[in-house]
């Protein structure tokens, strides 16, 4: 009888590491905790709900943009164009495209109520260095909002998000091809200008 | 008699000639493969938006100042509740047999103890709704998702997706029951179903989209297009493989390394 539980518990304990690193290695559980932890800022901070761009800007220089690799999402945004632009035309158009998205939220934070991230019942995409993971925000009065959040492993062996899907509208995709229309115009001094007056709008 | 006629011939014409000067002639910079029609798309995007800002827009904010938030649910509850015969035909069609008894139960019991469908009791007794319309039908037939198409008052759709429309008109129970009835009764019917769609999208932020868009034609475009694929993937029309990763559809990434 003791020699059964010796043996159990040596397997549990075989399987503790294995447990850990494969924990470790899922994103999910990492991209739920970062969502709810952001959710939670939200929810204490009166002046994030109202919308007040000096607020919203440390929520997303401090919050959110560690964990994204926002020149990649630039340069999904820009599409194959991102070729021919100067390095300070780069710089403009990240610095452009943040002050865009900080907008974008502007808007979506006000409908955070009593929202939970969690993993969704279900088959999750399987994990690879590029891939998507789904998160759900569950609320008691509303119906659940779908998120899914695109990410890849960078060198220093980091998960970083490149791009954002709510209810399987892709932000950074839904831009570019906006954008192209502007680009084909102007170029990227046009698209420039065009982020400028939307921006400052 | 004649006279009323040619007056009304003038009429139309007038109508169709203001239409046009409305919207005008669109112009396609950028074709899109799944958006062939886009000229015409563009006009009738136009079209809409002009309609929107001049007649539902009004009319759904006054309905949402007028009625409180318990009083639109209870509405948009009736409205999907008189709808759901189209859901039993579509499931039935899919040869769905489990979900096409499900959706009935949902009917009948809201229908009762839901008071006439003001309640979703169904949902309450954990029985949950299932969308589902008559271009997952024909998807699961076989039939391609074709092209896009805004259609005049009625928006985004596709040539596959857009024959829900004829189904949901004409199995509906609002449609059954007024059929004897004058026009006008028919007409606020249809008019209360397409307030509702609104309010709906109002809640969704939509309208927060269209404000942050630069081509708001293509923005609409993209989200209507994407949604609809991530809605029929979320119903099980695509069979996923075991190491998909979910990226399928989307551009590459490129990185500096």
């Amino acid at each position: 009888m003791q020699r059964r539980q010796l043996l159990v518990g040596s397997a549990c304990l075989a399987v503790l590491p294995s447990l850990s690193w494969a924990d470790e290695d899922n994103p999910s559980s990492w991209l739920v905790d970062i969502t709810n932890q952001v959710l939670d800022k939200i929810r204490a901070n009166p002046a994030l709900k109202s919308g007040d761009p000096k607020a919203l800007r440390e929520l997303v220089e401090k919050e959110i943009m560690p964990n994204v690799d926002f020149a990649a999402t630039t340069r999904l945004m820009v599409g194959p164009a991102w070729r021919q632009a100067t390095p300070e035309q780069r710089q403009t158009l990240q610095d452009l495209f943040e002050a865009l998205l900080i907008r974008v939220y502007a808007g979506a934070l006000k409908r955070v109520q009593d929202h939970v991230a969690q993993i969704p019942k279900g088959r999750q995409p399987a994990v690879a260095p590029q891939m998507v993971v789904n998160v759900e925000l569950v609320s008691k009065q509303q119906a659940p909002i779908k998120l899914g959040y695109r990410i890849y492993k960078n060198k220093a062996n980091q998960w970083k998000v490149v791009d954002l899907n709510v209810e399987g509208i892709w932000l950074a995709v839904n831009y570019n091809e906006q954008f192209q229309g502007v680009i084909s115009q102007g170029g990227i001094e046009g698209l420039i200008k065009a982020l400028q007056e939307k921006v400052n709008a | 008699m004649r006279r009323w006629i040619k007056s009304s011939k003038l009429a139309v014409l007038a109508s169709v000639s203001a239409c046009t000067l409305l919207v005008g002639c669109a112009q396609v910079t950028q074709p899109s493969a799944q958006d062939p029609y886009e000229s015409f798309n563009r006009s009738m995007f136009v079209f809409n938006q002009k309609m929107d800002s001049i007649v539902l827009k009004p009319v759904t904010k006054a309905y949402r100042f007028v009625v409180p938030k318990p009083g639109r649910e209870a509405v948009n509850n009736v409205l999907t509740n008189l709808a759901a015969p189209a859901q039993v035909i579509n499931y039935t069609l899919q040869g769905q047999l489990e979900k096409t008894l499900v959706s009935t139960l949902r009917f009948l019991l809201n229908l009762t103890f839901g008071l006439g469908g003001t309640i979703d009791i169904a949902t309450h007794l954990g029985i949950p709704n299932h969308s589902t319309d008559m271009g997952e039908t024909l998807a699961r037939w076989g039939v391609p998702e074709g092209h896009y198409v805004v259609l005049p008052f009625l928006g985004p759709t596709t040539t596959r997706a857009m024959w829900e429309y004829p189904l949901d008109f004409g199995a509906n129970v609002g449609t059954v029951l007024l059929w004897h009835e004058p026009l006008a009764a028919r007409a606020a019917f249809g008019a209360s179903r397409v307030v509702n769609l609104r309010n709906n999208l109002m809640d969704s932020g939509a309208d927060d989209l269209l404000k942050d868009a630069f081509d708001e034609y293509v923005a609409v475009r993209n989200a209507y297009l994407q949604h609809r694929q991530y809605q029929l993937e979320q119903r099980g029309i695509v069979n996923h493989k075991d190491d998909d990763n979910g990226l399928a559809g989307l551009p590459p990434l490129e990185l500096d390394q």
